[in-house]
């Protein structure tokens, strides 16, 4: 045997042993195991109520990419301090994204630049980007709100005035909604005025200081979830508030606000799919945590409902997510 | 003719390699054939299997489905021909049977409830009443009965909203409907009954039952519009598809399509009374190797399997090859001139066969060589005889003339001189026809040749023979000294006036012998010298012996070897040396001083 034919059959064997070695042992490729993203979603609020849909959503998501997801509220509602600190502790703990529903977007983009979480954050609600936010999945606010107003231009008489209730203008995506509503209306020639929760009752007051000095009617449009929400409540709860108010609006949708809706309390919402929200918000957060290139910005089609929309079903799969 | 394959691979590469990379390329093509064929027949047993086991799943699924309505149908039937048929509605209140048979079935059903043809709202169970506004008339589910009286409708997946519960929950639910006969009193109206069943009694059949890797069942309407689908919220919103369209075509089987980059064997059922089709997609390939790591495995078991075969094709060409390379060696032993090497006879018999050819051809070409050289010695040998024959008549003349005119002169001392010289000196040419003499008589016999010659040139010359003792019983080849002194005395001699000389000289040194005829000639030019090894008629002189220089030169090499001959120095007008140099060999060593081959 020549020695070219004995180097060939070294080189055969040396081969061999290499081949072995990448394919049965992990002396040179590492099995990558199965890891489990762990995702937390820091909402902007101290209970669940308005995040049914989007739960839904999340939870279809965690299930199909085998994710953790936690779900974090709130102890003091909008409370963006204590939502700092609850980013910091889960980073800290290390969860491997973040899904924030922000107090106060602006404040929340400024906190994040500083202290830089190092994984992949998803905002939820806020079309403002930043390098540390990964995307964004949110409504368009302002045509929201302008969409709303076309709503009860068209509907109602402009000679009622209007009271626009929010939890605060500096929340997340309120001031847009705000400024699409001001822009509609004040061209229509509404009254508008606006009315900040300042304290749990704030709400019932200013409908109270309408009702009994004055005697007068208004229209009452609920800018956020929650101010909507409350509205509902205040409102199936006193007759004589009913016949004051001609008509609620507002924004957002959970399964009280339309079963009101049916009962007649909100004349008309704007809602979008928070199922998708939620399942979305999942998904983009175990890819970004995963490596994957992410989409910087998702936005979502809000839907105007009222009454004859929901009970011709066009959007029951929307707003009742399939359980 | 032209090689085969001239210029080709193979015919710079040795058998073996050949052999090797034949037998390994057809013996890995066979294995990836076969390697192929399995696998394909596997695949293909493996994809039946599990289209089987798909098939056996969606009947045993087609099977608890066919419970599950019958149970539904029952309750309806019970509801029906047990409750309302019997009972007088102005009379009588069928709150309790309904409440009792709803809790005989609440975890599958949501609401039983019964309206009269106008939509008013009966009785209800566990509901009281009607959401405001609520139209149970304009509902689908109510359409359906009171359109087709005679059956029991199953509706698709809704939420029902006419009821107010007092819930912020709502619930998914398929409404069965049936038109059913009502009594008032003595009035009979037609009315509907309706029983919304749970959805997620429903997805409890479904919940879990997987189609392989990546497979799922769905369930869908006569429309094609989907009932139940894993990931049914996804598809109403579009993040996900399913191929609907396409599946609402399928007949009952198994169909292979083609979706989203992906084959897929669908397994259609359509579940008996409602029409809906049980669906289960399951994806083929999901056995594909797409770990990185078993791609390395199926590389490894590929390479391993043609490491194998080639060792074992090495061991194999080599067993063949080795013969054959032995073989080789021992030709080309006898291609450059060694007959006499040991031929390798080995291997199998094929190669014993041509070894032994090999052998018995150079056998027979050294015998043939043998007889080549022995029938060359033999034609010289014949020559010699021929030209030893031929001694010029010419001599013999002259010497008896000479001998006439001793005798006319009365000098008869000189005669008898004369004479007896003549007759020694044929008696020593003749020597019973032997090639081969001592030294002694070829000295004898030169010396007869100068006494005639001497006598004849009227001492015009004078000539001395010095020989060692030792060297007189050597052997000597005969006739080799009197053609050099020959040419000496009628080259030489034949113009100078009584002061030639001659000189032979006779000595050993080692193994050689040497024989000197010198002269003080004319002497010759070098090309004369040359001429005189190649020209074949040497002796210009009528009276010469006719035996050539070349002759004696080619006769000392034929019997001693081509190291062995004559050497001539000759220089014009001052003479020439002529050295015969032969092999030192006992005269008596030589059988019958014949044979004294050297080689």
């Amino acid at each position: 045997m020549s020695n070219k034919e004995k180097i060939s059959w070294y080189v055969a064997v040396a081969f061999l042993v290499l081949l072995y070695l990448l394919s049965s042992t992990d002396l040179i490729i590492k099995e990558k195991e199965k890891e489990i993203c762990r995702v937390s979603v820091i909402i902007d609020n101290v209970n669940d109520n308005y995040y049914g849909n989007f739960r839904e959503g999340m939870e279809t998501a965690e299930k199909k990419y085998q994710a953790d997801v936690n779900f974090i509220t709130l102890y003091a509602e909008n409370d963006e301090e204590q939502q700092e600190n609850l980013i910091v502790r889960e980073v800290k703990d290390g969860t491997n994204a973040v899904i924030l529903a922000p107090v106060r977007e602006d404040l929340a983009i400024m906190r994040l630049d500083e202290i830089s979480p190092g994984c992949p954050v998803i905002f939820l609600g806020s079309s403002l980007v930043s390098n540390s936010v990964t995307c964004a999945i949110s409504v368009d606010r302002y045509e929201m709100g302008k969409t709303l107003g076309e709503q009860i231009a068209g509907n109602e008489d402009p000679a009622i005035p209007v009271c626009l209730f929010t939890e605060g203008l500096s929340y997340t995506g309120n001031r847009d909604v705000y400024d699409g509503l001001r822009s509609v209306l004040d061209r229509a020639g509404f009254q508008v005025r606006l009315i900040e929760k300042k304290s749990e009752d704030s709400y019932r007051q200013a409908i109270e200081a309408t009702v009994y000095p004055e005697n007068g009617d208004f229209m009452a449009v609920g800018m956020d979830v929650g101010a909507l929400s409350d509205l509902a409540d205040i409102l199936e709860g006193s007759s004589v508030y009913r016949e004051h108010v001609t008509a609620l609006y507002g924004i957002g949708s959970t399964t009280a606000l339309l079963n009101q809706m049916d009962r007649g309390i909100v004349k008309g919402l704007m809602a979008w799919n928070r199922f998708d929200e939620g399942y979305l918000s999942v998904e983009q957060a175990v890819q970004a945590a995963g490596g994957e290139r992410q989409e910087k910005q998702i936005t979502l089609t809000p839907e105007y409902i009222d009454e004859d929309i929901l009970k011709s079903g066009i959007f029951e799969k929307m707003l009742y997510p399939i359980q | 003719m032209k090689p085969e394959n001239e210029g080709g691979f193979f015919n710079r590469t040795s058998i073996r390699y050949t052999i090797f990379v034949y037998f390994t390329v057809t013996a890995l093509a066979a294995s990836i054939f076969i390697g192929l064929s399995l696998y394909s027949r596997m695949s293909k047993q493996m994809t039946d299997t599990m289209q089987e086991e798909n098939q056996i799943l969606i009947d045993q699924l087609n099977r608890s489905m066919d419970v599950w309505l019958r149970s539904i149908m029952k309750l309806s039937d019970s509801m029906y021909y047990g409750v309302i048929k019997n009972a007088d509605l102005a009379d009588e209140s069928i709150n309790q049977e309904m409440t009792l048979l709803y809790d005989n079935n609440k975890d599958n059903v949501e609401n039983i409830a019964l309206f009269s043809k106008e939509g008013e709202l009966l009785e209800a169970v566990p509901a009281t009443r009607l959401k405001t506004g609520a139209d149970p008339v304009g509902e689908s589910w109510f359409q359906a009965a009171l359109n087709k009286t005679e059956n029991l409708h199953f509706s698709t997946p809704h939420v029902q909203r006419i009821f107010d519960t007092g819930e912020s929950q709502y619930r998914w639910v398929i409404s069965a409907t049936r038109a059913v006969e009502i009594t008032e009193g003595s009035s009979t109206e037609q009315g509907i009954l309706l029983i919304d069943i749970r959805y997620d009694s429903l997805e409890q059949l479904f919940d879990g039952i997987t189609l392989g890797n990546g497979g799922y069942v769905y369930l869908m309407g006569t429309e094609g519009e989907l009932i139940y689908h894993p990931e049914a919220q996804l598809i109403y919103s579009g993040l996900e598809e399913e191929n609907l369209e396409t599946a609402a075509e399928y007949r009952d089987g198994t169909h292979m399509e083609e979706y989203k980059n992906a084959k897929r064997a669908v397994t259609v059922k359509t579940v008996g009374y409602t029409g809906w089709k049980i669906v289960g997609a399951a994806v083929l390939g999901g056995m594909s190797l797409n770990a990185l790591k078993t791609r390395l495995l199926v590389v490894f078991i590929v390479a391993l399997v043609a490491f194998l075969l080639a060792m074992i094709n090495a061991y194999i060409s080599t067993r063949i090859t080795t013969p054959i390379e032995e073989l080789e060696k021992s030709v080309n032993e006898i291609e450059a001139g060694n007959l006499e090497t040991d031929v390798y006879v080995g291997g199998s018999y094929e190669i014993r066969h041509l070894g032994t050819s090999i052998k018995n051809m150079t056998t027979q070409i050294r015998r043939l060589m043998d007889d080549i050289v022995a029938e060359h010695e033999s034609k010289r040998k014949n020559e010699f005889d021929v030209l030893q024959s031929q001694i010029n008549p010419h001599f013999l003349y002259n010497t008896l003339d000479i001998i006439v005119w001793m005798i006319e002169n009365e000098k008869q001392a000189d005669a008898v001189k004369v004479v007896t010289a003549l007759a020694r000196f044929f008696r020593i040419s003749l020597s019973r026809g032997k090639s081969i003499i001592t030294v002694r008589d070829e000295l004898e016999h030169v010396r007869n040749y100068l006494t005639i010659q001497h006598m004849r040139f009227k001492n015009r010359f004078t000539y001395e023979i010095q020989a060692d003792e030792e060297v007189m019983d050597l052997a000597s080849l005969k006739l080799i000294l009197q053609p050099l002194v020959e040419n000496a005395i009628y080259h030489g001699m034949e113009f100078m006036d009584g002061d030639g000389e001659i000189l032979i000289r006779v000595y050993r040194e080692g193994d050689d012998l040497y024989m000197k005829v010198s002269d003080n000639g004319l002497g010759m030019t070098q090309e004369q010298v040359d001429r005189m090894f190649t020209d074949k008629a040497h002796v210009s002189s009528k009276s010469g012996s006719g035996i050539g220089v070349r002759n004696v030169n080619d006769r000392i090499r034929l019997y001693f070897g081509a190291e062995y001959g004559l050497t001539i120095e000759s220089e014009l007008d001052e003479g020439t040396t002529v050295t015969i140099h032969m092999k030192a060999i006992p005269y008596a060593e030589t059988a019958e001083g014949e044979k004294i081959h050297v080689k």
